[in-house]
């Protein structure tokens, strides 16, 4: 924005905006009237703060009620007719200023009236205005958009870009989509309280080894400081390294197969076994498939066949 | 008040804010990544590659068919990160994210064709235009410092949700955010 005359655009003798003389819409203002009682839209796009949210101090809540006024209300308000004449015009003053009172009152009550009529004339125009505008606006795109009978039945390149990017998930592969991430989750925290008590079953034998007594201290350290243990077999200390380590590997894959802790301990698997009753039902089909193959030999010992 | 009169007194016509020549309210997306493809287009045309990548989004699809239009370049295909797609496959929600548009770039005389992809409505300067201001730059006259449309350049205009070139745009008497130039 520039300076002087060039704030109006090179022009000289632009008078500001008048300022209206009606504050407020009136109450003939029916389209006004009506978009005020219109509900405020809510949601995404609404206007207003939600149910819980705090509005900023020294704000409204709520936006202002728009107050309609009443022309005649305001007329006779404002310059009502006068109650009593105190005596009548006795001067030639008095009458003149009467009659000039009598005149302001016509001509502001007047004011008020025109300019609401204008208003309201104003409003009619405009949206007079603006259907010529739209139906301008239609023919001119009518003679643009000349379509050909081939664009219903042809796809054009542009049909095909305004396609949609993605096909979305329909609702049963959303739901298997949700399924299968429960079923993930619901996995890995079955194998986390696996892994936990499997540890537990490990610390719980353990903790036999654990040396809570003076007798079992003593005990050990006897053990340690023996020093006929390296006598007995005179390996070198590679050698002992290697051994542990053949053991523990061994004790590994025995503990895998056979579901043990340290080969000796029956491990998490075992103890599953025995907790859902399996590990009964199996020894019982076992017990019962042996007698069945016993009773089978006594009956048949004189037979040679296998 | 008499009609005639007060149409005398009222606002000169055009004055008043209608919905006749503004675009429609589809939320603008961010340039930044129409930005971004215009460098990168301008790279790979100086070291004469001849197939690239661009994001797959309805803007940069937009932007490319125009291209295509407009014959700056010579294909333009759906694929994935790892490169056009030989058989059609659905983009869902599953794939969306390796999905990209693959260009074909052309080139004469070990020259580019696309030499410079510039933006014009930046994302610290929206510039959106009347169809009168379009009409202006079409016909060579400087609007808020956009430059004349030359012979051989193409200006990109997005009227709502459509990315047209600015003839069209002219033509259909639409205004809108005046995207980029394509040189």
């Amino acid at each position: 924005m520039g300076k002087g005359v060039a704030k109006y655009g090179f022009k000289s003798g632009v008078l500001p905006t008048a300022r209206s003389i009606l504050k407020s819409p009136t109450t003939r203002q029916t389209t006004l009237v009506e978009k005020a009682k219109q509900p405020l839209p809510k949601g995404e796009d609404g206007i207003g703060y939600a149910e819980g949210i705090m509005h900023p101090i020294k704000s409204r809540r709520d936006p202002k009620p728009v107050k309609f006024i009443d022309v005649e209300q305001v007329i006779s308000r404002s310059v009502p007719e006068p109650q009593s004449i105190k005596g009548s015009a006795n001067s030639a003053i008095q009458a003149t200023k009467a009659k000039h009172a009598e005149l302001r009152r016509k001509y502001l009550a007047e004011a008020l009236r025109n300019e609401e009529n204008y208003l309201l004339k104003r409003e009619q125009l405009l949206n007079k205005r603006a259907e010529i505008a739209a139906k301008e606006r239609e023919e001119e795109m009518k003679k643009i958009d000349l379509k050909k009978s081939s664009d219903l039945t042809i796809p054009s390149l542009e049909h095909i870009i305004n396609q949609p990017l993605v096909r979305q998930r329909t609702k049963e592969e959303t739901k298997l989509m949700k399924l299968k991430r429960n079923y993930n989750r619901e996995m890995i925290a079955f194998k986390a309280k696996e892994r936990k008590l499997e540890k537990l079953l490990e610390l719980y034998y353990e903790a036999d080894q654990y040396i809570v007594t003076e007798e079992q201290l003593l005990k050990n350290i006897d053990a340690i400081f023996d020093e006929t243990r390296f006598a007995a077999n005179a390996n070198t200390f590679l050698e002992l390294k290697n051994n542990a380590k053949k053991n523990s590997l061994e004790q590994k894959i025995g503990d895998e197969l056979f579901g043990t802790v340290k080969t000796i301990h029956p491990g998490l698997p075992l103890v599953k076994d025995f907790l859902s009753g399996e590990a009964v039902h199996f020894n019982a089909e076992i017990k019962t498939e042996n007698d069945r193959v016993l009773q089978e030999k006594k009956n048949n010992i004189d037979n040679i066949l296998p | 008040m008499d009609f005639k009169e007060l149409q005398e007194l009222d606002l000169p016509f055009g004055t008043e804010k209608s919905s006749y020549r503004s675009t429609s309210n589809v939320p603008n997306m961010s340039l930044v990544k129409l930005a971004h493809t215009c460098a990168h287009l301008q790279n790979c045309t100086r070291v004469r590659l001849s197939l690239t990548s661009i994001p797959y989004t309805k803007l940069q699809l937009q932007f490319a068919y125009n291209l295509y239009k407009q014959g700056f370049i010579s294909s333009l295909q759906k694929g994935s990160t790892k490169g056009p797609d030989e058989d059609y496959v659905e983009v869902t929600p599953d794939n969306i994210s390796t999905r990209r548009l693959w260009l074909g770039l052309k080139y004469r005389e070990n020259k580019p064709i696309l030499n410079k992809l510039q933006l014009i409505s930046k994302p610290s300067v929206r510039i959106i235009l009347e169809n009168d201001d379009l009409k202006k730059i079409c016909s060579g006259t400087i609007v808020r410092k956009i430059k004349p449309l030359q012979p051989g350049e193409l200006i990109l205009v997005r009227c709502g949700s459509e990315v047209m070139d600015i003839n069209d745009a002219v033509f259909k008497k639409l205004g809108g955010e005046v995207l980029c130039r394509i040189n």
